[in-house]
């Protein structure tokens, strides 16, 4: 059960109570309109009863294939990698969250430093130089080539145009 | 035609258009060669930097990427055995076996060239057959185009990688996302729950970018990098022997190539795998493939090359998408008001027939710098991917802000990221839910408008004869394997 759980019928159990919600939705919109021509519910309806109907077919099979298989098959992925796809993942969180603090450049400048030096361990020095270049690159592209107001969060550094 | 082709080529060899476009297949090559990118991501993600352009010189840059990435694809198949590009997972077979056998530059050289001859062939076509391809489309009515659109849907769905029944229901879901927002025909807000950022939709450009840029990263992290072969400069050279085995082989896949590629939907990875597979068929060296067998490079590198030319034909025709990559082209057009359709060649004549002049100039340079340079464009693999992929992160966000300039652009980025990376590591294929996305909006409108024509009947789709020919041949793609399967079972029964 924790293994369906965690695979991927779960995606498929997902797909059916978000596509079938969809569809419940959608009549609220009105299926048809006078005359019977097509309303703003129908496509809504329609790809959202398809989108259930496939995606119960696909849990089935899934869920059959996992019942089928006598052992667990063993993960082909090295678990370290799967730590630090999720170490990633929640440093870019992380990062999401500093903007309005921050400001874009320095949170997302802080994100590549982290991660190349902390995450992946790569040379202390070299992975500041690295984000330190990928900060100036982006002010130089972003903020004074396509004067794209990047948000300066509370610090104001490099940021609103 | 000539006329305009020289009007196309007034316009493409500007300085800045020129520039542009050796700026667009160089990023295509680079961005085609990581792993992890590939010309979708590339083009959704150096989108942004292009609003700012003439929509000419945008989307010329654009093409360039995405042609270009064609080209890189090749390089990270053949050296690592891990595709940049979805057309290059099959280059990967022999090519990586070539590698290992001390052969890589002349994989390399092959693929360059098969991909150079292909291209100009296709072009030719593109340029002959695109005009009156267009000029048929004026005809046609919402039926037809709704016949069409489910026949690009059905084609991507029946080659989708796996199953097709997770393929019809990423296409599905693409199709129900892009019911989020302002109905067009009522005006009535669906599925925004009050959030002002929703009512004009899912952003096409910023959930690309979370699917194929971020979702990929995110892969490739779990995945791990691969260690690349070397190429050497002095191994480029092609034996005799090597190009004439490959000469059929670059023939026949840039037949198929362009022959699928015409077909909305088909994209250019089908194309690869259909040309190796018959390929494979018609060799003379049938046991050689899977071992370093040229042709088994040659073939689908010129198939996927020739299926990226051709996808502009009903792109720019019909106004529907060959695959995922001309579907965010085709969401570039639509961003810089541009309708592609069968009026555009009349409409504007100067941006058709300069991006397909382009396309030319932009093969000839890819040529120049893949043939000599390959080996050195394989040294950015010797970069660690530790440095690597936080950069296309914040690339890729930054990117996303810079379109609509709020947070909520990188919110969905985030978001799409994570959707993307299941969608990889379960095998759900995305291009399907790219085309729904895409064609979710014109699909409704067609909807609407041929239920009106026929007040409320939709079966008056059955009643013109362009729709019916096309619908069935949508049911044939969807039910033929289904049925091939049938065949000798029956054929058994009988014996």
């Amino acid at each position: 059960m924790r293994q369906l759980l965690r695979g991927e019928a779960a995606v498929w159990a997902l797909l059916v109570c978000l596509s079938a919600a969809m569809a419940a939705v959608s009549f609220g919109y009105g299926i048809t309109k006078e005359g019977g021509q097509v309303g703003p519910g129908f496509l809504p309806l329609v790809s959202g009863v398809a989108l259930a109907l496939l995606s119960g077919a696909c849990l089935l099979r899934s869920v059959r294939a996992a019942a089928e298989e006598a052992a667990p098959e063993e993960e082909d992925t090295d678990p370290r990698r799967v730590r630090t796809l999720w170490t990633v993942f929640g440093l870019l969180l992380v990062a999401l969250l500093l903007v309005p603090l921050t400001g874009f450049l320095v949170a997302f400048g802080l994100l590549v430093f982290t991660v190349s030096a902390f995450v992946e361990r790569q040379p202390i020095v070299s992975a500041a130089v690295v984000a330190l270049a990928a900060t100036l690159v982006i002010y130089a592209v972003f903020v004074l080539f396509l004067a794209v107001p990047l948000p300066g969060g509370l610090l104001g550094v490099g940021g609103d145009g | 035609m000539l006329d305009n082709l020289i009007m196309g080529f007034g316009a493409a060899l500007t300085p800045a258009n020129l520039l542009w476009c050796f700026v667009g297949v160089l990023a295509g090559t680079v961005i085609g060669l990581l792993p992890g990118l590939g010309s979708t991501t590339g083009v959704a993600v150096l989108l942004p930097l292009t609003l700012s352009f003439e929509p000419l010189t945008a989307l010329i840059m654009l093409a360039g990427i995405y042609y270009g990435a064609q080209y890189g694809g090749t390089i990270t198949s053949v050296l690592i055995s891990t595709p940049g590009e979805a057309a290059s997972v099959v280059t990967a077979i022999d090519g990586y076996q070539m590698a290992r056998k001390g052969r890589a530059g002349a994989a390399l050289s092959i693929a360059a060239i098969g991909s150079f001859v292909a291209a100009i062939v296709s072009l030719i076509l593109l340029v002959a057959m695109a005009p009156p391809f267009a000029k048929l489309a004026l005809d046609f009515g919402p039926p037809e185009n709704l016949a069409v659109m489910v026949l690009g849907l059905t084609t991507i769905v029946s080659f989708s990688s796996g199953a097709r029944l997770r393929g019809l229901a990423m296409a599905m879901l693409g199709i129900l996302m892009a019911t989020v927002g302002v109905d067009a025909a009522t005006g009535l807000p669906r599925y925004t729950f009050g959030d002002v950022d929703l009512l004009s939709g899912l952003p096409f450009v910023q959930v690309m970018i979370g699917l194929f840029a971020v979702g990929e990263v995110l892969f490739q992290i779990r995945q791990g990098a691969a260690k690349p072969i070397r190429a050497r400069f002095r191994d480029l050279v092609i034996t005799r022997e090597e190009l004439s085995r490959s000469k059929g082989a670059i023939a026949r896949g840039s037949v198929i190539g362009y022959l699928l590629g015409c077909l909305p939907g088909a994209g250019s990875t089908l194309a690869s795998f259909l040309a190796y597979g018959v390929e494979k068929r018609v060799s003379r060296h049938k046991d050689e493939f899977g071992h370093g067998a040229i042709e088994g490079v040659a073939s689908p590198e010129s198939a996927n090359n020739a299926a990226a030319n051709a996808n502009f034909v009903p792109t720019l025709a019909l106004g529907i998408p060959g695959g995922a990559t001309t579907a965010v082209l085709l969401g570039a057009f639509m961003m810089y008001g541009i309708q592609p359709g069968p009026l555009l060649f009349d409409e504007q004549p100067e941006l058709v027939w300069g991006l397909l002049a382009s396309f030319f100039i932009g093969n000839v340079m890819l040529l120049v710098l893949n043939l000599p340079m390959a080996p050195l464009f394989a040294q950015l693999l010797r970069i660690p991917y530790g440095y690597m992929y936080p950069l296309i992160l914040v690339t890729s966000f930054v990117g996303a802000y810079s379109i609509d300039n709020n947070m909520f652009s990188v919110w969905v980025v985030f978001v799409f990221g994570l959707v993307g990376y299941f969608m990889k590591k379960f095998d759900l294929p995305m291009a399907p839910l790219v085309l729904g996305l895409v064609i979710g909006p014109l699909f409704e409108k067609a909807l609407v408008q041929t239920s009106a024509m026929g007040d409320g009947d939709l079966t008056i789709i059955f009643t013109r004869p362009i729709a019916l020919v096309v619908l069935v041949l949508a049911a044939l793609l969807l039910a033929g394997p289904s049925l091939l399967k049938l065949i000798p079972r029956k054929v058994k029964e009988t014996v």
